[in-house]
């Protein structure tokens, strides 16, 4: 576990979201990574019901498959064991949740020396919605000490044009990374992808 | 043996051949200087005439037959000398003497240009034996007055009491913030120094002496994760127990390092495994042996500097 930042690729013009998606592997693959399987990250939110606007996010992360991350309207976390979801299960009646909001990152997983770069499309249902892409530094736990490493790395496999900016919530942080720090940018990119328009293409 | 006994047999045979020609040639040398005086001073005799030129021719005849049986007989000689085998032994080698054609061939000139190098090398082989001797690689001093009679008690590395070696690290780590140095509980002798929060050096040390030492990252645990013995320590055990030697305190300070701490397994990082070997050329090239706490000193400094590179 190292410090890790996920940011939103664009589509580029005149091509479609899987090329653009073959463009950045390729390009993975010829800076020398080798591919190491694929990745899943994946959000149901569940609303209360009879009208209470109260909802749980509940994330899931394939590097940690035995975890299940939950995060309420009010920013509260809990970290526990993936028995949880069948709790969620048991709690229909109170918190309720539909399949067709459920929003997934999928894709490549590749390492390169002590970097694990992943790219991924973001689909609702059936719909894609855009591109996200996770680099994470695995030897450093502190976000200040390695931020400029993993900006000069991202900006050679990005683009020199492509500036990192810490995320928001972590900007201060002086405390170890935390596998949940990565899950909350997911949320924040989901929630964005959950209010943009569904593209055209 | 049978050979060498034969060789010694014909250069006996030799040896009285040559004397018997020497003196031969001296009989030769003798007879011809007799005919030759006879020739130039004539012989004297008392009798007249004609009888004295028959007398003369009779003599000189005489001397001729003496010259000839003196020649024959030398001839006899050198022919029956024998060859000797060395140059059998020896190859085309032994051989060189009757070469012909010395110039041309390469050979000769060849073997003394190897015999000049030989001897070179012999010349650089003792200077790099004495620079050695003078800077020896060793960590113990025992080896310099082993044959003297009177040895003088060198200071020795290993002599150095904890207390010291805890008193350093405490004034080191009063000099740098960001540097936390401690024992680890498991085993006294090896230290956890953390750089910052960054990476751990974990130092074995034998009083001022580093045994070994490796760097991991920071989140990196020290301690068997599984509580397993790895194979390294397995190894260490079966030595041990193969070696005998002071077999209970030896099993039971193996077993209690090897049980608890991991000390052998490599970074699962790629830049702390490449640390690992900066560093280690680090403590190789700061090695003094005659002040070791400098050496320590030395590569404390040298992987701060590793350490400040990474932030």
């Amino acid at each position: 576990m190292g410090v890790t930042c996920v940011t939103q690729w664009p589509v580029a013009e005149g091509k479609s979201m899987q090329q653009t998606v073959d463009f950045l592997t390729k390009k993975a693959e010829f800076m020398g990574a080798t591919k190491t399987g694929t990745f899943a990250v994946d959000c149901d939110t569940f609303h209360a019901s009879a009208g209470n606007p109260k909802f749980i996010n509940v994330l899931h992360n394939s590097e940690y498959p035995k975890t299940t991350f939950s995060i309420t309207d009010s920013n509260s976390t809990l970290v526990s064991d993936t028995g949880f979801d069948a709790i969620l299960q048991k709690l229909k009646g109170i918190y309720s949740t539909k399949m067709s909001s459920r929003i997934e990152s999928k894709g490549k997983r590749y390492q390169l020396a002590d970097f694990i770069v992943k790219v991924g499309i973001v689909s609702i249902g059936s719909s894609n919605r855009g591109i996200l892409v996770e680099v994470e530094y695995t030897p450093c736990v502190i976000l200040q000490d390695c931020w400029p490493l993993l900006t000069e790395f991202m900006q050679g496999f990005l683009g020199n044009g492509f500036v990192p900016k810490p995320p928001s919530n972590l900007v201060n942080k002086v405390d170890v990374y935390q596998p949940l720090d990565t899950i909350n940018q997911y949320l924040e990119h989901f929630n964005q992808f959950r209010k943009a328009q569904v593209p055209t293409r | 043996m049978m050979q060498n006994e034969e060789m010694a047999s014909v250069t006996k045979e030799n040896v009285m051949l040559i004397t018997s020609s020497i003196s031969a040639i001296q009989r030769l040398r003798t007879g011809v200087a007799k005919t030759f005086s006879h020739l130039n001073q004539g012989i004297t005799t008392s009798k007249d005439g004609e009888d004295n030129k028959k007398v003369f021719l009779t003599r000189f005849q005489q001397d001729l037959v003496h010259v000839k049986n003196s020649f024959d007989e030398l001839d006899s000689m050198v022919g029956s000398l024998q060859l000797l085998k060395d140059a059998a032994t020896m190859g085309t080698l032994g051989l060189i003497n009757l070469d012909p054609v010395l110039d041309k061939t390469p050979i000769y000139p060849q073997v003394l240009q190897t015999y000049k190098w030989s001897g070179k090398l012999r010349e650089h082989a003792q200077t790099a034996e004495t620079i050695l001797n003078r800077q020896c690689p060793k960590r113990v001093y025992g080896h310099i007055g082993i044959f003297s009679k009177k040895r003088k008690v060198q200071p020795s590395s290993h002599a150095y009491n904890p207390v010291h070696v805890d008193k350093f690290f405490d004034t080191w780590q009063k000099s740098y913030s960001g540097v936390e140095v401690k024992r680890v509980q498991q085993s006294p002798n090896v230290f956890q120094v953390t750089l910052g929060r960054t990476m751990q050096v974990i130092l074995v040390l034998q009083s001022f002496i580093i045994e070994r030492m490796i760097v991991r990252a920071h989140h990196e645990t020290i301690l068997q994760e599984d509580g397993s013995v790895s194979m390294a320590c397995k190894a260490v055990v079966v030595t041990c127990i193969c070696l005998s030697v002071c077999l209970s305190v030896c099993l039971s300070v193996c077993l209690s390092v090897c049980l608890s701490l991991d000390l052998w397994t490599q970074s699962k990082y790629a830049v702390f495994r490449k640390i690992t070997d900066h560093a280690t050329s680090a403590m190789l090239n700061f090695h003094f042996t005659t002040m070791p706490e400098l050496s320590v000193k030395s590569f404390m400094a040298s992987t701060m500097i590793l350490s400040s590179v990474l932030l």
